[in-house]
């Protein structure tokens, strides 16, 4: 367990390393969500206030300002490194060392988030009580930011396994390109990173909320700003600790099945 | 004249040499495209919204915005396919001394940094998307366009691409003294989604600053306001003269910036 301690504290220096670049990312998150304001105003006003999406207006606020720092908080790259490893032969020195690859990287990967996840919620907090004092509403509640935390927390592990799993493309695919890139994309609007899964209609939102990408965006996003309440929250963390164990199984599966195609190039 | 032909026939090879580059690692050209359909699905999510409202947007109609999203995705085609990624890699030529090879070549220093490198699959893909959501809108609307407005609709689309070049390249220039301008260019080039909407849907200041200060609503408004027939005479004459001001004053920042470049090879 020690080793993986020392991964996890190597995983924050690197994060305070290269703080500003974090921040720059961060940053970025503030083109999309003005787009997105002027757009729901244009759009509420237009259809006189009322309800969108089974939404008002501050919630629709409270959503796209969260979701948009959140998908961005717990973004990943390590499967670039995965990528490299596999192809360069980086990853021999795993099968040498006692140490398995797959816990090394969540740790590594929990390491990197815990160094931003306080300052980025703390962001996230200003930008929702902007939105509160604009609309004389408290976007959150306390037990809304209660139950936020533990599907937080699923929502982080989720996404690294699901990331772990495209990662692992790469030993059977000798060029990625820009692969990963594209997958990342789709994986973002599926997980309600843009706007919620409701825009798609009963049909196919519902549908995509059966996925596990939900559950790594706009689920925890849904229990905070309160559109998930009650009983609900609870079905939907037993749907994510389910996606983690079945993520956690097929994660398991394609290391061990590409592991044996592995040909150590490299020095 | 005799410069500007000698440039241009070398962008064509450049062009040529990018994409036998490419076909030789297929799996890049592939992967661009699927690449861009993920982009493309995340800008017309926007689209999905607004069509299932069926609110107007202050005063365009959701078909109206299908044109405005349209063009947007053939401006992304020069954009993303032509040069972005030559911006992007300006800082590592500073950081590692790799300019010096450029600056020995008889050519324009600023054309080679900037157009070396294309992805056709992107410009194709973003093109070929933007031309047929367009079409859709205008079918839609049937709207009637004559040659007129489809030439005026071009020259405003090449105006606002040598807009969005010279705009683009600009925190560049920054490089030559910063060295390390990776994070600047992604925070700049994540302001190009401004244009997946129209700025109709911004606040009249927003507007102004948008069109006149930083003018990033040139680059796609303007072909779709002429093309709806909703261009105001002085946004016409901005989008003619504009392009120009533009490029020259960030060729002369080049200029001025390179003074600065300190070659860091051995």
């Amino acid at each position: 367990m020690k080793k993986y301690l020392y991964a996890l504290s190597l995983g924050i220096k690197e994060t305070m390393a290269y703080r500003a670049d974090f921040w720059l990312g961060i940053a970025s998150a503030a083109f999309p969500i003005i787009i997105q304001v002027f757009m729901w105003q244009a759009l509420y006003s237009g259809s006189g206030g009322g309800a969108l999406f089974g939404r008002s207006y501050a919630q629709m606020l409270a959503y796209s300002v969260s979701a948009s720092i959140l998908w961005r908080l717990l973004k990943t790259g390590f499967e670039y490194e995965i990528n490299e490893d596999i192809k360069n032969g980086g990853l021999s020195k795993y099968i040498v060392r006692p140490i398995e690859y797959l816990p090394y990287r969540l740790h590594c990967f929990l390491g990197q988030k815990i160094g931003v996840l306080f300052s980025g919620l703390m962001l996230m907090t200003l930008a929702l009580t902007g939105v509160g004092l604009s609309f004389h509403v408290s976007p959150v509640s306390l037990q809304g930011v209660l139950l936020f935390l533990p599907t937080l927390l699923g929502a982080l592990v989720l996404n690294f396994l699901i990331f772990f799993c495209v990662g692992m493309w790469a030993f059977w695919l000798s060029e990625i390109g820009f692969l990963f890139e594209a997958v990342r994309i789709v994986i973002v609007v599926l997980s309600g990173g843009i706007f919620p899964l409701e825009v798609f209609g009963t049909a196919v939102g519902g549908a995509l909320k059966l996925l596990p990408f939900t559950y790594a965006v706009g689920f925890p996003v849904d229990v905070l700003t309160g559109t998930v309440t009650g009983p609900a929250v609870l079905t939907g963390l037993c749907f994510q600790l389910a996606w983690i164990g079945l993520m956690v199984v097929i994660s398991r599966f394609l290391w061990n099945l590409g592991s044996r195609k592995y040909l150590a190039a490299g020095g | 004249m005799k410069e500007i032909k000698k440039h241009l026939i070398l962008w064509g090879l450049l062009i040529h040499n990018s994409l036998m580059s490419q076909l030789e690692y297929r799996a890049n050209f592939f992967t661009g495209i699927a690449m861009e359909l993920g982009y493309f699905l995340a800008k017309i999510v926007y689209m999905i919204v607004i069509y299932k409202t069926g609110v107007p947007i202050n005063g365009l109609t959701p078909d109206e915005v299908l044109v405005f999203f349209g063009t947007y995705m053939i401006a992304t085609g020069p954009y993303a396919g032509l040069y972005m990624m030559n911006l992007f890699d300006v800082g590592r030529q500073v950081q590692t001394g790799d300019l010096d090879l450029l600056l020995v070549k008889p050519v324009s220093l600023q054309f080679m940094l900037t157009l070396k490198r294309s992805d056709l699959s992107i410009f194709t893909v973003d093109v070929l998307l933007g031309i047929a959501a367009v079409t859709v809108g205008l079918v839609r609307m049937a709207v009637p366009v004559g040659l007129l407005d489809m030439l005026g609709y071009l020259g405003f689309l090449l105006s606002g691409s040598l807009i969005a070049y010279s705009m683009f390249l600009l925190p560049q220039v920054l490089a030559f003294r910063l060295v390390k301008t990776n994070s600047l260019a992604g925070l700049v080039d994540s302001s190009w989604d401004f244009n997946n909407l129209p700025m109709g849907i911004y606040s009249r200041l927003v507007q102004q600053i948008g069109v006149f200060v930083l003018p990033i609503f040139v680059i796609t408004n303007f072909p779709a306001l002429f093309l709806l027939h909703k261009m105001e005479p002085l946004y016409a004459v901005w989008g003619i003269a504009g392009p120009f001001v533009w490029f020259l004053l960030t060729s002369f920042l080049f200029r001025l910036g390179l003074k600065h470049y300190q070659s860091a090879s051995s």
